[in-house]
């Protein structure tokens, strides 16, 4: 059996050269394209999910939940917002710490303003909170918002900030990209389907006499099939080698 | 051999192409059947080598039951019996050599024995000088006698042979019978189907016309037959 597999495939290379060229060309031609379209999908969807990584919230603390007013309450704080479901890390950041972040950020612009000693008052201390990848990756914005309003009714925190318009634009965006992909991989394939289906047919109608022939002569369904399949596997791995170069 | 038993066969339509069809071949008997086209003479052929089933009746060939063979037990069937067609039915992709190994091949016979077989089989017919040749090289003749190699390479009990001198001219349609002659002596059980009468009347041979589905004369029936 293994020896006519072979036998059969060499014949089909040697006779029917032009058909398996073709049939080869196509199907490369088709993976080609697929794969080019999953590789560009793939490498949009990881800049995007780099961008997902930066969703963090900052929840600004009133003035009396300040350091020096105790660490009773900063505590207290600390241990509510980490035991919000999705909350991977908080971090706490002092008024000197958000200067310092600030004037780094921002010497380079306006240098003299950073001479000044009085400077450092308009900044209140914060704790910048982080989410677990799972809530990142989905870009929840209605689970975000909901934590936002949670956070709001704790005693000390005075105001809520986690970019919410960008978040909700972002999401959109990547919602957007992600029908948009799925609808295009789907055309590509069932178009691609449709010509390995056509190249079968063609396959399969121009062998017909041989497929009655070998009945004829007391073949099984097995001993047909097998050396179409056989060809069909091999075609498809050739098609999928050329189609990676 | 051959053994059929109030068949009627109906196509769509209805068309009924066999209507209580009765027929008997013992083993080693020569037989033509004749007729003019629509008479029933394919769907004879199409129900003794098993590519057709009766509507009812019973079929019986080389020991095989068609009325009861499945779709699985169908190839074995066909590799006791013989059959040959007037468009030779050969792989154009393969040499003289292949294409009457195939049968063989099929059997999973080893290489060395089909080896021996065909070239034994390809001297029978007249063709050892050509076993490296494809069809499309070889005269109708020619391909006729590879088509008949093919189908006596298994030693089938039976040859079963549809019009097989209908693409050939007068005098390699002799050489075709002579061969056939020659397989029948040796044993086997041949029924040829053909429109050619002067063949037939050169030939003392049974011979069955057909007409409209039904046996019309059977020269077996005949005191002063030849048959």
């Amino acid at each position: 059996m293994n020896q006519m597999l072979w036998a059969n495939l060499k014949r089909t290379w040697t006779h029917h050269f032009g058909t398996q060229m073709t049939t080869l060309i196509v199907l490369a031609a088709s993976y080609a394209i697929i794969c080019s379209f999953l590789t560009l999908g793939q490498n949009l969807r990881n800049i995007l999910s780099l961008w997902g990584d930066s969703i963090q919230m900052t929840v600004f603390l009133k003035e009396e939940t300040k350091e020096d007013s105790g660490n009773e309450k900063l505590t207290q704080l600390k241990t509510r917002l980490q035991a919000i479901n999705g909350v991977d890390d908080v971090k706490y950041v002092s008024k000197q710490e958000a200067a310092e972040k600030f004037k780094m950020e921002m010497s380079g612009f306006m240098p003299e303003v950073f001479q000044d000693e009085e400077f450092i008052a308009p900044f209140p201390s914060s704790f910048i909170i982080s989410f677990k990848d799972q809530l990142k990756q989905k870009i929840d914005t209605l689970r975000l918002a909901e934590i936002a309003k949670q956070i709001s009714g704790f005693e000390g925190a005075e105001d809520i900030a986690y970019g919410q318009d960008w978040l909700n634009n972002y999401a959109s965006f990547i919602k957007g990209i992600n029908s948009m992909g799925l609808a295009l991989v789907l055309v590509l394939l069932s178009g691609s389907v449709f010509v390995v289906g056509t190249s079968i047919k063609t396959s399969i109608s121009a062998r017909r006499d041989e497929i009655e022939i070998m009945e004829l002569v007391g073949a099984t369904s097995q001993m047909i099939r097998w050396p179409l399949v056989v060809e069909g596997l091999f075609l498809g791995l050739l098609a999928s080698t050329v189609a990676g170069f | 051999m051959i053994s059929l038993s109030h068949i009627y066969k109906t196509y769509p339509g209805p068309i009924h192409a066999l209507s209580n069809f009765d027929l008997n071949i013992e083993k080693g008997e020569s037989v033509f059947i004749t007729g003019p086209s629509g008479s029933g003479k394919t769907t004879l052929f199409r129900l003794v080598s098993g590519f057709d089933r009766p509507s009812s009746g019973a079929i019986s060939v080389a020991g095989f039951n068609i009325n009861e063979l499945t779709e699985k037990e169908v190839p074995y069937f066909r590799r006791n019996i013989g059959v040959v067609f007037q468009d030779f039915r050969l792989l154009k992709d393969r040499t003289v050599f292949e294409n009457v190994a195939l049968p063989l091949e099929i059997k999973g016979q080893k290489f060395v024995g089909i080896k021996q077989k065909v070239n034994e089989m390809l001297d029978i017919v007249g063709l050892t000088f050509k076993r490296e040749q494809h069809p499309e090289q070889l005269s109708g003749g020619e391909q006729q006698r590879v088509a008949i190699a093919r189908a006596l390479i298994h030693q089938p009990g039976v040859l079963i042979a549809d019009e097989p001198t209908g693409n050939l001219d007068e005098e390699l349609s002799l050489g075709i019978m002579e061969l056939l002659d020659k397989v029948n002596a040796q044993g086997t059980t041949v029924l040829i189907a053909t429109h050619d009468m002067d063949l037939v009347k050169k030939k003392r041979r049974r011979v069955i016309q057909i007409k409209s589905g039904n046996i019309v004369k059977d020269s077996k029936n005949e005191p002063n037959a030849l048959g």
